[in-house]
């Protein structure tokens, strides 16, 4: 139990640290922000209060030092400069070590690193390590209960002025603990010739609801409780998702608190009028106890709806394996849905029909909710690629700012991870071979400030994210002079620009003539496409000389069910993405001679490449008289894939091959049809890129 | 805080009626002298308007002196009331020593209670 509450720690903290960093990197533009100032400080102050409550002490400690720092600057008392910007990015990287090395076996964070910032954090502060320090870290560490409501009656003795103590000062802090309503009761007040002026004749009910448990509050009256009449009394505890929404009836309250008898509650209630009206009227109750019982009516009122208001609005943190499993589950599910309808329309039972009808309707909806738990916006990835680009900057002597757009854009999470490598590799290149140093931006009459400019949005069952950037863009005749060189390309071959810029793509590709520590422009950039591919997506270059290039990156939303093409071929069924697909058209034999050999089919005008799967594949058997050219598109190259029958629609859920077959071309998965069978899902991209290499 | 002035006069307009204006702080060592400003301004007239329009600070002593000078006027069938012209200093130390209120004390028979009005 206690783990799971450290874990849930742990997520919830590397969440804050991924919005700290992102208000950090905002904080950097607009030091003046008050409410970025805010967002960190409460940020820290909650990372602090946590992880002293599930026993990361180290963590609440360190972090206890940034949140003091920030602390100071939300009260003016420090400036927000790049050097205090840096050391809390470096604090906000330290707690994640701290965080990462938690729970794990053998080294933790690096303590000496830990020191560093805090010794640098303390000399911007202005004040050195002090005693107070250690007190202050404890204090953190104390591990505060659940939220509970106090009655608290302080009475001071009447001569508390005198010892120069201020009740208003005792009171303040008992508001620092918590949500605090505080009556004074002044039914005792002499009138004024009798009064001594000096002498102390108020007393107070304070209701506090607090997490801080009764001896913080105790601990505030440490330095008067000889001298005073301190009554603590727990009212309500609020850890109860359920409790009820009215709080205790008036009269009940009156009771607890001994300020009415049951007997004079009894005579009260046997009126019809309203319980504290009576009980004025009666002259058993004077107004200052039913203005404090009414206050603490009131209070724990308020404070259960703030809480219940709180607990709607929230979402529940489920671990991602629970999701994954549930999506595998549904998955199932829309397998055995495909059986049952397969069984029912091959039976033509009317009833069974219905059923499996009402059931496929059930599952696409079950489907589409379970998927939708996974969806993610991919604006947490853009925020880390933000510190990404600051780095490289601040390493490369560039200027860079980087802008976003579509942020809230929705992706499966694992889309999201995986997608994270190949866009880091693309943007690190346009930073490092790109974005021109300050110098030659402004001599090519640029600003000397550079843009990568990151989006993200929906097109159709995919997202398309383009990485822009206002850098010195592709030179294509480096790229022409290097293909040839490499004997990628022929020395007389004419290639249009598209085609040129795929180069880039190649094995071992590259037009640096250096080859930096941060990247190669067309390093590694075959890596970046294999990744992308193997997420069923595509990539397509722009780019202007001088001006700029253009990364866009297609994706479909979800890796785990697709809709998808069945075709047929012999006895095997496969599975063509339907996002890909265009339409398809006949092939007649006599297409086929007329093409004499070529693989090319005439459609509307226009030829279009084909590739006979059956041949590819090796099928044995005759294909039929007619068959069909299922026309894909991919990356706006438009090629056919000729099968046997083209079968419809399907709901494919992927399932992954085995190893043994991980590294079979065209073919990205496979799927279990209604009856039972196995049909393989077709890479389209790859496919395409196989055929094209081993043309002559 | 600036030093407790405190000045007391006859309003010209009407009779009976006495307005004492507190200027400055109302400290522990100031509430002897306001007392007794209180039990003078009460004295002379039927009616006190206390003016606290000026005051830059009063503590616990000044806000009980306060709600005795009202209490003490309702036994001696008086009326006393305060003006603070928006005085958000006094207005927020009374409500974070909880002497705001709904509905006035038992002695307030004249509902004139000089916190009611507030939230406490």
């Amino acid at each position: 139990m206690i783990d799971q509450h450290r874990q849930a720690f742990k997520e919830e903290a590397y969440e804050l640290l991924a919005e700290l960093e992102t208000s950090l990197l905002e904080l950097e533009e607009r030091p003046d922000d008050i409410d970025l100032i805010g967002r960190v400080f409460r940020a820290m102050h909650t990372i602090k209060g946590s992880g002293s409550m599930f026993g990361f002490d180290d963590i609440a400690a360190f972090t206890h030092e940034v949140e003091t720092i920030f602390d100071m600057v939300r009260n003016g008392k420090l400036q927000v400069t790049a050097r205090l910007v840096n050391l809390t990015l470096a604090a906000r990287d330290q707690i994640r070590a701290m965080l990462d090395a938690a729970d794990e076996v053998g080294e933790g964070a690096d303590l000496e690193e830990s020191g560093k910032i805090i010794s640098g954090l303390r000399e911007l502060a202005g004040f050195l390590p002090t005693a107070a320090a250690a007190p202050a870290v404890a204090t953190a560490a104390k591990k505060p209960e659940n939220l509970v409501t106090y009655r608290i009656r302080f009475v001071p003795s009447r001569d508390i002025f005198i010892t120069g103590t201020n009740p208003l000062t005792l009171l303040q802090e008992l508001k620092e603990l918590g949500t605090c309503s505080v009556v004074a009761q002044t039914g005792a007040f002499p009138c004024l010739e009798e009064m001594d002026p000096e002498a102390c004749y108020v007393f107070w009910d304070l209701i506090l609801t607090t997490n801080q448990g009764e001896n913080a509050i105790r601990d505030v009256f440490i330095f008067v409780e000889d001298d005073c009449e301190l009554k603590i009394e727990q009212v309500a505890e609020h850890s109860q998702f359920d409790e009820p929404q009215d709080y205790k009836k008036l009269g009940m309250i009156l009771l607890e608190r001994g300020d009415i008898t049951a007997e004079e509650m009894d005579e009260v209630l046997a009126q019809q009028r309203k319980f504290g009206e009576l009980a004025l009227s009666k002259g058993i109750l004077d107004e200052g106890k039913l203005q404090s019982a009414l206050v603490e009516q009131r209070h724990v009122k308020e404070v259960r709806q703030e809480k219940q208001a709180t607990e709607a609005a929230s979402s529940i943190r489920v671990p991602a394996e629970r999701l994954d499993l549930l999506v595998n589950l549904v998955g199932e599910m829309v397998t055995v849905q495909a059986r049952l309808s397969q069984t029912a329309a091959q039976r033509a039972d009317a009833e069974l029909l219905a059923i499996a009808e009402e059931v496929e309707r059930l599952t696409a909806e079950l489907r589409d909710s379970a998927l939708n738990i996974r969806m993610l916006p991919i604006g947490s990835t853009f925020s880390k690629f933000k510190r990404l680009v600051r780095d490289l900057s601040v390493e490369l002597g560039k200027q860079i700012d980087m802008t976003t757009e579509g942020a809230e854009t929705e992706l499966d999470k694992t889309v999201i991870e995986k997608l994270n490598d190949p866009l880091v590799h693309l943007i690190r290149n346009s930073i490092d071979h790109g974005i021109e140093l300050p110098e030659a931006r402004v001599e090519a009459g640029k600003p000397a400030n550079g843009t990568v400019h990151l989006a993200a949005v929906h097109s159709g069952d995919s997202v398309v994210i383009t990485i822009e950037d206002d850098g010195a863009g592709l030179d294509k005749e480096a790229i022409r002079s290097k293909a040839i060189e490499k004997g990628i390309i022929a020395a007389t071959a004419e290639l249009s620009e598209k085609e040129l810029f795929g180069l880039i793509f190649a094995p071992g590709f590259s037009t640096a003539k250096k080859i930096s520590s941060v990247s190669g422009r067309g390093v590694g950039m075959d890596v970046v496409k294999r990744a992308i591919e193997a997420l069923r997506g595509s990539i397509d270059i722009s780019s202007v000389r001088g001006k700029g290039t253009t990364i866009a990156v297609k994706i479909p939303l979800t890796l785990a069910i697709i809709e998808s093409l069945r075709v047929q071929i012999g006895a095997d069924s496969f599975m063509l993405p339907l996002a890909l697909v265009d339409e398809c058209v006949e092939l007649t034999r006599e297409d086929v001679a007329r093409s004499h050999g070529r693989n090319l089919a005439r459609v509307r005008a226009q030829m279009i490449p084909y590739i006979p799967l059956r041949e590819h594949f090796r099928i044995q058997g005759d294909p039929p008289e007619i068959q069909q050219i299922v026309i894909t598109q991919v990356n706006g190259v438009r090629v056919g894939f000729v099968v046997d029958q083209v079968i419809g629609e399907h709901q494919t859920v992927i399932k992954s091959l085995g190893r043994a077959y991980r590294d079979v071309d065209g073919i990205s998965g496979a799927t279990i049809l209604g009856d039972g069978s196995v049909a393989l899902i077709l890479d389209v991209p790859q496919l395409l890129q196989s055929v094209e290499e081993k043309q002559p | 805080m600036d030093d407790l002035k405190l000045e007391c006069r006859q309003d010209p307009k009407a009779a009976g009626k006495q307005v004492l204006k507190v200027s400055g702080g109302v400290t522990i060592g100031d509430a002897g002298g306001l007392r007794q400003a209180l039990l003078a301004a009460l004295e002379k007239g039927s009616e006190l308007q206390v003016d606290l329009s000026e005051m830059t600070g009063i503590d616990l002593t000044g806000l009980q002196l306060l709600c005795a000078a009202h209490q003490s006027a309702l036994l001696g069938g008086k009326w006393l009331y305060i003006t603070d012209g928006g005085n958000m200093t006094f207005r927020d130390m009374a409500a974070g020593a909880g002497f705001r209120r709904h509905t006035g004390c038992a002695r307030d028979t004249s509902y004139s209670c000089i916190w009611a009005g507030g939230e406490s």
